[in-house]
């Protein structure tokens, strides 16, 4: 609520005109305390001699930066690792995979040798034997060569003591 | 509070940079400007002494604290109103109260001392301790905002814009805030007024 008389006054009041603003500077003239100005004061001098620490957010200033560039480093260090990590799963499938293509496809003839003789020390040498003679006795002389050969392979010390197959 | 290496006409900006270098004495002469404005905002605002006591201190205690870091972009007295404001703006929300006129103000009354000229007569004297207490009655009977507007302009030397600025609102606002306190603390006054030869009536003071 404001009439032109209160606004008069209030712009007499804000140009520091009026009794009223003298007057009530007369009427207040708290101060503080004596000890409040000891106090304050030497609050003013001690920090003055204290040794400037460094305030934490000065520390900022330099860790903003320092994380960015530790996380960054962080980051590229660890993508760098999976990606060598993956390159070595990958030639290793490929690898694994070509292991295993290799019989499918075509071993060479000194490894299906190997791989024969390897499945045929796994036969009993008598049994063996006894399988070649019935080849024999059945007329299939090749096929009896082959398995007498492979038998030779196998087993190039086995005596026999009952008879040549 | 000697001040020997500082003028009078020394800007508050500069006193506050030089204090930051290491100088005291433009310190002292900084507090020695604005220690009584200061207190009397606290005073008057919290009605405590005990409280007022603790916010001048902790309003200084910033302003020690911030010295490096001051620059004198606005007025030094800016500056430190701006801080005892806020301050008392943590201190009402600490304590989880609305600023509230006192149920008995005697606490800071009884602090104080009525100076009234020891020439003047016992009556006078009693005249005068009666329009002190009517002025500080209506004053803290203010409502908050309208009082925090009176006494930082009154107390801090600002103009109403920046009182404005500080207390966060429109200069319309700091303005209406300060008729309606103006008229509450007039009234309050009038009486005493008429009856003292109408010394303190609102009126223009007449040319010399």
């Amino acid at each position: 609520m404001s009439t032109p008389e209160r606004d008069e006054e209030l712009e007499a009041y804000l140009e520091r005109r009026t009794q009223l603003q003298r007057r009530l500077s007369e009427l207040d003239d708290l101060e503080p305390p004596a000890e409040l100005d000891h106090l304050v004061l030497a609050r003013a001098r001690e920090a003055l001699e204290a040794p400037q620490g460094l305030p934490f957010y000065r520390g900022t200033r330099w860790a903003l930066p320092f994380t960015l560039t530790a996380t960054l480093v962080l980051t590229v260090t660890v993508v760098m690792s999976l990606r060598a990590l993956h390159d070595v799963h990958t030639s290793g499938a490929s690898a694994a995979g070509a292991f295993s293509a290799a019989p499918a496809a075509a071993p060479s003839g000194a490894e299906a040798a190997r791989m024969r003789a390897n499945d045929a020390r796994e036969r009993d040498p008598a049994e063996w034997l006894a399988h070649i003679r019935e080849l024999r006795a059945a007329g299939k002389e090749d096929e009896a060569q082959r398995e007498w050969a492979a038998f030779r392979a196998a087993y190039p010390e086995y005596r026999d003591h009952t008879a040549s197959p | 509070m000697a001040a020997d290496r500082v003028t009078a006409d020394e800007d508050d900006g500069q006193l506050m940079l030089r204090y930051a270098a290491g100088e005291l004495c433009a310190f002292e002469a900084l507090y020695a400007r604005h220690r009584a404005g200061l207190y009397r905002y606290l005073a008057r605002h919290t009605r405590d002494p005990e409280v007022a006591n603790d916010l001048f201190q902790e309003v200084w205690s910033r302003v020690i604290a911030h010295r490096a870091s001051y620059e004198p972009r606005a007025k030094f007295r800016t500056f430190l109103f701006r801080i005892a404001h806020n301050c008392c703006i943590d201190h009402y929300r600490r304590a989880r109260v609305r600023p509230q006129p006192p149920a008995d103000s005697s606490a800071l009354e009884a602090s104080e001392t009525l100076r009234a000229p020891d020439a003047e007569r016992p009556d006078s004297r009693a005249e005068h301790a009666q329009l002190v207490a009517r002025y500080r009655e209506a004053l803290a009977s203010l409502p908050a905002a309208q009082r925090d507007v009176f006494l930082l302009y009154e107390q801090s030397g600002l103009s109403l814009e920046e009182v404005a600025t500080i207390t966060g609102v429109g200069t319309e606002t700091a303005k209406s805030r300060l008729r309606y306190a103006l008229a509450k603390l007039r009234g309050a006054l009038a009486p005493q007024a008429a009856a003292q030869d109408a010394r303190f009536a609102l009126s223009e003071e007449p040319p010399t």
